[in-house]
């Protein structure tokens, strides 16, 4: 064995940088694996006009067909579709968008950090929908608590219970008048608002924040372009006993062993590396004995510019920064009292005061185009709806064994649909945005609730959850699978339900909260 | 009369970005037909060298370069003539040319979507290329002219569905999502172009365009 380490990690990202942030600082030692290149921030950008593009900022037509985040710009940021293809039902798209750079997805986020409350950890007790996490909001708590210091999280503490304040450097700015009439107009309904909580700082990434420290203790070692086939087992033991990679850039095979393993690979990567690890004490996928593994697909539904409007005393060059600018977010107000709706559970909404109209709104063009664009520039004020989607069963990947990637590894199959509930949730938002906007005297450009495909919000979650029961999850609550001890999987795959919050805190959270009882355990040589 | 074109046009571009170094350069057919250079020396004598700078061998010298597209016109290769022209007509109606503000056939817009449908996917090129042929043969059938002879008021009767209100699902009619699609992509390729970014600028406006670019990351 030519290194020598306590704990392999699988993964760059929120979970993986976690893991190794807190696991070095107690003296484990670590062999992180990530399938991407490492960023050189001096060699790999430039400032460049869009005109100097090949394709004129339209980007390369059919290169990212699943990605409408990519732009041409930054399209050697994102996966590869030709070369990691994965498959859907043929009425069914599904929009995977991944990143393979050290760093992974912390790299794109939007930096939302909203904290999960026990109407997410306890939604079965609350509406008798689904199940609860086996764990609730005070066992998370203090790790949200110490996570925010460290992704500088900015934000106003509103006391809402069903958006729990946190650790904030403390948000005081004040609104803009459009956005001080859009909260006015919110409250006569009963909708709360709050200033957006955001990650702060030029880059707000495990690659800034997470990992130079870790490195720093000595105790890291990484390792980029190691694409991880899979995962092999002691069959005496039924313990992980290590991996199997390939160079992403030469394809030579490599071995490496494992005393302890975390997967934190992203949500549908871990679980895609855990059905890809089939061996004879587990035929269906490594620390399957429940058959949940791949099951309990879900994210969150987007209806992207709900309701695109303008204000209009912004018309005319009018629009200062007295009057426009800022923005907030909505938290969920529906269904706090179970059965409020015709649906289950709720939504938020975005919402930023700025910007000029986009000249698809306009049934105009020529110079008549172009007089309305001159006369509403800066005046927009817009919504996007996030809602929860119900996790469920039928909702889940698989191995498509007819499909491989560019390494040879078999591809996923990713089959979800939205339900009735989520139609009704988008409806019911796009009404509510409707309601809020015009109670605020703004005019209404356009408004729609058409929901974006599964898997475009970036935020998919389950296919490998937690729980109290082994034979109705796959990891119990500290990211440890029930069948196999000495794996762990960290990332978004762990949840049990979502809610409307970007997960990105929570992730970070339960990470942190995991590698420490993975620490005790190996202090106690449990491990 | 493609030179006086070619001339004209460069040196508009030249003058809106601020170019003189581009004067100093010709096209091959320029000499072929004898036109004099005031820079040119007379027969018989040597130019004299630009003072030589001192280098070691070791050196490795950058050159400064300029875009295609600064010194050439594209050329449109994958639309037929006709649909070629009724596209570059499409872009004078929808992104036309007004004080301060180049339009999408000073930004070759027609030029540049013809290259990009050269390699998109083919329910897009047969978008545009029903799109087109629809618009020619309603102006023959209509004005018995071709679609970029119409006066403005005669294609703007081709061109009701982009009065409609907008609508987030696609409209049913092939042809009026053949005009939603032409309205955006001429606008984009209009304001990203050289051309437009160049005139902005001129006239004080924030510079656009601009931006991070990443390179293939190993």
């Amino acid at each position: 064995m030519k290194s020598d380490y306590d704990v392999l990690i699988i993964g760059s990202g929120a979970s993986g940088g976690m893991a190794a942030y807190i696991l070095t600082q107690q003296g484990v030692r670590c062999l992180m694996l990530d399938a991407g290149p490492a960023i050189d921030f001096e060699r790999d950008r430039a400032l460049k006009a869009v005109y100097d593009l090949p394709y004129r900022g339209f980007g390369q037509p059919g290169r990212f067909p699943h990605v409408t985040q990519a732009s041409e710009f930054d399209a050697n940021t994102w996966a590869d579709e030709k070369q990691n293809p994965y498959t859907y039902p043929e009425d069914d798209p599904y929009y995977w968008v991944r990143v393979r750079l050290i760093g992974g997805k912390t790299l794109k986020w939007g930096r939302a950090s909203w904290r999960l409350s026990d109407f997410e950890f306890k939604a079965k007790d609350h509406d008798g929908y689904g199940d609860n996490w086996p764990i609730s909001y005070a066992d998370v708590k203090p790790f949200y608590d110490r996570v925010e210091p460290i992704f500088r999280v900015a934000g106003r503490r509103e006391g809402l219970p069903q958006l729990p304040d946190g650790v904030f450097l403390e948000d005081d700015s004040p609104d803009s008048l459009s956005v001080q009439r859009f909260i006015a107009s919110a409250q006569k309904l009963g909708v709360p608002t709050t200033k957006s909580r955001r990650a702060t700082g030029a880059l707000a990434s495990s690659v800034n924040l997470l990992l130079p420290d870790a490195l720093a203790t000595g105790k890291l070692t990484i390792v980029p372009n190691a694409v991880v086939r899979e995962i092999t087992v002691d069959p005496k033991t039924g313990l992980v006993n290590g991996v199997n990679f390939v160079d992403r850039v030469s394809k030579r095979d490599y071995r490496l062993p494992a005393r302890v393993l975390i997967v934190g690979a992203s949500c549908l990567e871990s679980t895609r590396l855990l059905l890809n690890s089939t061996s004879r004490p587990y035929p269906s996928g490594l620390g399957n004995s429940s058959g949940v593994l791949g099951r309990y697909l879900f994210d969150q539904i987007y209806v992207k510019n709900c309701i695109q409007c303008v204000v209009p005393e912004a018309r005319g060059g009018k629009a200062t920064r007295h009057l426009i600018g800022g923005g907030g977010y909505v938290p969920r107000f529906r269904n706090l009292k179970a059965g409020e709706k015709n649906f289950l559970r709720g939504y938020a909404f975005d919402f930023g005061s700025g910007g000029t109209p986009n000249p698809k709104y306009f049934p105009l063009y020529g110079d008549a185009l172009f007089k309305e664009l001159a006369d509403t520039q800066n005046s927009g004020f817009n919504m996007t709806t996030m809602g929860e989607v119900l996790p469920r069963f039928e909702n889940h990947v698989r191995i498509n064994p007819d499909v491989k990637d560019e390494w040879g590894i078999p591809a996923l199959h990713i089959s979800q649909k939205y339900s009735e509930n989520e139609y009704a949730m988008a409806k019911d938002a796009t009404e509510t945005a409707e309601e809020i906007c015009r109670g605020a005297g703004f005019e209404v450009l356009a408004k729609h609730a058409q929901m974006v495909p599964p898997g475009e919000s970036i935020h998919e979650l389950g296919t490998c959850r937690m729980g109290s029961d082994p034979k109705t999850s796959v990891l119990n609550q500290f990211n440890q699978s029930h069948d196999v001890k000495n794996l762990f999987v960290m990332d978004g795959s762990a949840f049990v339900s979502g809610g409307s919050q970007n997960p990105t805190l929570t992730i970070l959270s339960l990470a942190m909260r995991s590698s420490e009882y993975l620490a005790a355990k190996m202090r106690r040589n449990e491990l | 009369m493609w030179y006086v074109f070619y001339m004209k046009r460069r040196q508009a571009i030249q003058s809106i970005l601020g170019l003189p170094a581009l004067t100093a350069l010709s096209r091959p057919g320029m000499a072929r037909s004898g036109m004099a250079h005031s820079g040119l020396a007379p027969d018989g004598v040597a130019m004299a060298p630009a003072a030589a700078t001192a280098r070691t061998i070791e050196e490795f010298p950058k050159l400064t370069v300029v875009s295609t597209e600064a010194v050439a016109d594209p050329a449109p290769t994958y639309l037929t003539p006709p649909q070629f022209a009724a596209l570059r007509k499409l872009g004078d109606l929808v992104v036309p040319a007004s004080s301060g503000r180049p339009g999408a056939s000073q930004a070759n817009a027609a030029e540049f979507l013809d290259f990009l449908l050269a390699q998109s996917p083919s329910n897009r090129q047969e978008l545009y290329g029903d799109g087109l042929d629809r618009l020619q043969a309603d102006a023959h059938r209509l004005h018995g002219k071709a679609f970029e002879d119409l006066t403005a008021s005669e294609a703007g009767a081709l061109l009701k569905p982009l009065g409609e209100p907008w609508t987030y699902r696609d409209a049913t009619d092939p042809h009026a999502r053949f005009l939603r699609a032409a309205k955006a992509d001429l606008l984009e390729a209009t304001v990203n172009s050289r051309e437009f970014i160049a005139a902005q600028a001129s006239h004080g406006r924030r510079a656009g365009g601009l931006n991070t670019y990443w390179y293939t990351i190993e």
